[in-house]
Formats: structure tokens, sequence, C-alpha cells
């Protein structure tokens, strides 16, 4: 039976969470097709339990383990999924991370097969062929792509796809794979450690633009975020000046965001910055200016200053800087 | 050391206009630049130079419009500047585009580093560099953010995988930068006036041998474009007081879902 691969990624020693978005997926496609979905992994030694891949969705799984596999070297996990790819494999589905990216890409290449990249949408049409739909353009438009011949290979962007719930019930086999993929002339030597703004799981960000005064109010922006549990985001003009680092911008060149609220504070909405925040559940927008364009984008506007807004926000969630309900 | 820069020449995307009606993306009359992300490769490439001596070459594949994009690249310090353009390019998807550099770069011969940006602003796929590493069978260095060492031999620094991770490659390589990595040198007068007497020189398919490219040698074909329309969000007005309200009740309510 032909089968339907989602590559999982699992170098840091858990699944990634798009993994099991990603099963969901194939779940769907593989009723369409007819399609086995095979769960492919590789790591250095086996993590957390490998059966909840097929409790969320997969047949069967498969585990390369092996040295090295640790780091997020492209070249060496190429190998592992290289190694497993065959002529069984109808589609390939990679989570579009900053690793898998870059695995796609080499594995795509090696095996002469098409890649597609940053999916949003994945359907099947009414010739049985798998259509991928992507942003281009800065996400300006949208493309629907397929694959001449099957491997059909995409990377999927985070945050699109609903998972399964969790079925206990669901049975099938993990196979671990002793793997010695051959070295190359890349080594990654150690993780860096510095405190990481992960934005892409956020579920409120609080994000500040150019009317922000001056890079000490910034302080009493971090504060506020923390009395409503939201990280700081902020547009590619104070990434530009220094007062943040990269990691809080939000925009086509930093990070692309969905939170379930986005809270968009003296930011007028150039289309770089709508383009990483455009897809937010909820659009929340401060600004002086009502021909703003976040107006447009935004499902609330509140017309005013800033500073004033923020006033009263600090007045309401009270002296003790707690909410109701309280934050944990 | 020999170095080749992958340059893409991009419409300004500021100034490419979208008819949602038709799905039709509107680039004429906007010409084409370096992709603002290269620039930070051509930079990474021009500091080597710099530093321990190196042969920088531009190569992008693009319509002869293109050529201005590559000019600028001379302008900028780089050594040679090859356009790949002619019609059995045309329509090829990123396999395509990386299988024609990577030939293109094979006929360079003797190339050491080959340095690429994170990704581009038209199709933002950051699918050719790895692509080009793969096929050339060299090892792939993703993402430099930080630059540690450099040697003829041997590159190392920081790499951006979402966390940070030290990392380092033998030469010969492939490595992609990230725009944190420098600020792009901008052209000067001397090498401005320069390049105005040196050649782009244009590459024919004939002249890298190989292939298909173009639409022949695609694996992927575009069916539809669409334009989203604005989604047109409800943008409700709202004064100081009733916009804390509402903020806060969304938040009581994002909080209360766990």
């Amino acid at each position: 039976m032909n089968k339907i691969v989602v590559y999982s990624e699992a170098f840091s020693g858990k699944f990634h969470p798009i993994t099991y978005e990603l099963l969901g997926k194939a779940r769907e496609i593989s009723k369409k097709l007819n399609l086995e979905v095979v769960a492919l992994g590789s790591s250095e030694r086996l993590i957390e339990t490998p059966e909840k891949l097929i409790w969320k969705g997969a047949d069967e799984v498969y585990m390369y383990l092996g040295k090295g596999l640790s780091a997020p070297d492209p070249n060496l996990h190429s190998q592992a999924v290289l190694d497993f790819l065959n002529d069984e494999v109808s589609c390939l589905m990679f989570p579009a991370t900053p690793f898998g990216r870059v695995l796609a890409p080499i594995v795509a290449a090696k095996a002469g097969a098409g890649l597609t990249a940053d999916c949003t949408d994945l359907r099947v049409d009414e010739l049985g062929r798998i259509v991928q739909v992507r942003p281009a353009f800065s996400g300006n438009v949208l493309a629907e792509i397929v694959t001449e011949r099957p491997p059909v290979m995409c990377t999927v962007r985070y945050h699109v796809f609903k998972e399964l719930p969790e079925d206990r019930s669901r049975k099938g086999e993990v196979y671990e794979v002793p793997f010695e993929p051959n070295p190359n002339g890349v080594s990654f030597q150690e993780r860096v450690s510095e405190d990481k703004v992960n934005l892409a799981d956020a579920e409120i960000i609080l994000s500040v633009g150019r009317g922000l005064k001056s890079k000490d109010d910034l302080k009493e922006i971090f504060e506020i975020a923390e009395m409503i549990g939201a990280k700081v985001g902020a547009s590619r003009p104070l990434v530009d000046d220094g007062w943040l680092s990269k990691e809080h911008q939000v925009g086509f060149s930093g990070n692309v965001v969905k939170p379930k609220l986005y809270i968009a504070l003296g930011i007028s909405g150039s289309p770089q910055h709508l383009a990483g925040m455009r897809d937010s559940e909820i659009i929340f927008a401060v600004n002086k200016d009502p021909s703003a364009p976040i107006r447009r984008h935004s499902d609330y506007f509140v017309l005013g200053d800033l500073y004033e807004f923020l006033r009263e926000l600090k007045r309401k969630i009270g002296k003790g800087g707690k909410l109701t309900p309280p934050l944990e | 050391m020999r170095i080749v820069v992958l340059v893409k020449p991009v419409p300004d995307i500021n100034r490419v206009r979208f008819d949602a009606e038709k799905g039709r993306v509107i680039r004429e009359g906007v010409p084409l630049e370096e992709n603002p992300f290269d620039l930070h490769a051509l930079e990474f490439a021009l500091k080597i130079k710099d530093s321990i001596g190196a042969e920088v070459i531009a190569l992008g594949m693009a319509p002869p419009q293109g050529e201005r994009a590559l000019r600028d690249c001379l302008a900028r310090g780089a050594d040679r500047a090859i356009l790949l353009s002619d019609v059995t390019f045309a329509g090829s998807d990123t396999f395509a585009t990386s299988l024609a550099l990577s030939n293109a770069i094979r006929k360079l011969e003797n190339v050491d580093l080959i340095v690429c940006g994170e990704k581009t602003t038209d199709g933002d796929t950051g699918q050719v560099g790895p692509e080009v590493a793969s096929m050339l069978s060299l090892p792939f260095l993703p993402n430099l953010c930080e630059l540690r060492e450099i040697s003829q031999e041997e590159i190392s620094g920081i790499c951006d995988l979402g966390d940070k991770y030290l990392a380092k490659v033998t030469l010969p390589a492939v490595i992609s930068v990230k725009k944190e990595l420098n600020v792009p040198r901008l052209p000067t007068l001397r090498h401005k006036v320069k390049s105005l007497e040196e050649t782009v020189e244009v590459w024919r398919g004939s002249d890298i041998g190989g292939g298909p490219y173009g639409l022949m040698g695609s694996k992927t074909s575009v069916v539809k474009v669409t334009i989203p329309k604005e989604e047109g969000r409800k943008g409700v007005m709202l004064n100081v007081e009733e916009g804390v309200r509402v903020l806060l009740s969304i938040i009581s309510s994002i909080r209360g879902e766990k």
C-alpha cells in the first residue's frame, strides 16, 4: 500500500508539536487516496512515547536512531530520510520549522523530487492530485501547486492544521532503525543558550511600533505583557534601531505569528509587518492615526494615545497587577 | 579562495501590484533588483575577500533585465557577475533553478564557497541554497547569523535554527546567511565607475550544458494563483475606556479556555 509520510522533527529530544498537526492532515488525505500514514523520525535515541504518533493518526512509526542526530544538522538527518524513501512513498510532508525548511530541500534535490515550501493548505482535487497551497510575494499571493510525479514533497506551516484528538485505542507498529550517518563537512558543536523569545508559541503577543516614544518605555511594556501573560513583539523599525533583539520582530523578515490575540500598539501596519501577523485570531490595535493601514486589518481599533491606553489598562488590571481570573 | 554568491534579481515587493479580480501579479514596469536577503550574502563574501583574500563571483538567473541587479553587485565590490539568462530557463521551479545554478558552478570550477541569502522576497521558499548544496554533494551550513572564525579551510559561527548553535563547516561548502549577520555595504563611487566598464557575463543554457531546465525541468507547476481579498476585519472603533474593557475580557476568555 502506498504511503503518506510525515517527517517528525525529533532532534531536540521530543517531537515538535507540529508533528501532530501534520499527522491530522495526513490522516485526512490518506482517506481520500487510500494511503497508509507513516511517521518518520530521526534522533539520537528513542524519545518520549513514540506510540503517541500512532494515537495521533499514524499507522506505523519508523524511528531512525544514530549518533549525531541530536543536533539539527540537516546533512545528517537527510541521509536517514533518503534511506527510508522508496517507490511506495506518494507524499512526504516536512514541518516548515527552521530545521525542516533546510532538511526538505536537501532530501528533495537528492531524490530528484519537487518540493513546495511553506504550505498553508493541502487538498485532493478531482483528479486525485494533492494540491499544495502556499503564499508567495510576502503573502500577497496564494499559489496552488501540483507536483508532476510522486513523491509529492512539501513543508507545511506551524499552526495551520488541527491535530486529531488522542485515540489510545489505535494500534500500530513502532520500528527502531539503527542508523549510522556518514560524517560530512559540517559539525554542530553546542547549543548557545540564551533567553529565547518564542513568539511562535505565544497565545497573546503585545507588539509595539514606532508609536513608542522612547526605549525606556519598553520597561513598562514588558511589565504589562507579564501581567496579561503576553510575549513582547515589535515592528521592524524598533529592531533596526536596536531597541529590541531580532527575536522580538514580527513581520515578513522576522517572525510569522498566529496567536489567539495580537495587540498592536502604535504600529501603523506596513505590508511587511502585516505579512507576519495577519492570520492572528483576534487583532487589537491602538493607534492615534485613524487612517493607519492596521485599522483595516484589526478586529478592534482603539483610536487614541497608546500611553493613555496603557495607563488605563494598568489601572483596570488593578493594584496588585492581578487579572480576573488570576494568572497562574 | 573562490566564492560564488547566489543573487536573485527580484521585483521590488513594495512596487508590485496585485490584481485580485484577475488573480494576476502585475510586475510590468517594476525593475528587478537584488533580493534584499542576498545582499547580506554578498557582504559576507566581500568581508572574506577583505580579510583573507578571495575572488567574489555574483551568480544569478533571470530574464535579461536582471542584468541591472548583477551590475550592482559589481558596484558593491564583486569581481565578476554572471547572469544565467535564456528562454530555456523560463518557468523554472526551485529544482530546475538549482540545477542550472549548480551546473554553472561546476563550469566555474574550483569554487571553495557558495553563499546565499536565507530566502527571497518573491518566491520566499529558501530552497535553492540547500538544493544547490545537495546537487553538488556539498555540506550545507544553514542560517549563519554570527561569524566566529574563518580560514581557507574552515568557517565557524552561530547558526539560527530557532535555537542557536555553534557550528563549523569544512570547505568547499554552501552557507546560507541571515540578515543579522551583517550590514550590507553600499556601492562605492570607485567601484560604480569601474562597474560601468565591466560586463555582466550572460550565460545561456548551451553554455552550462545539462538540463532540462525551465518548465521541462521543473518538478512542480503552479496551477492557479489567487490573490486573497482583504479579509475585511470588523475594525470596530473604540475609545480608550471601551478598548481596555474589551481587551481585558478577551484576555480573560483566552485564559479561561485552559
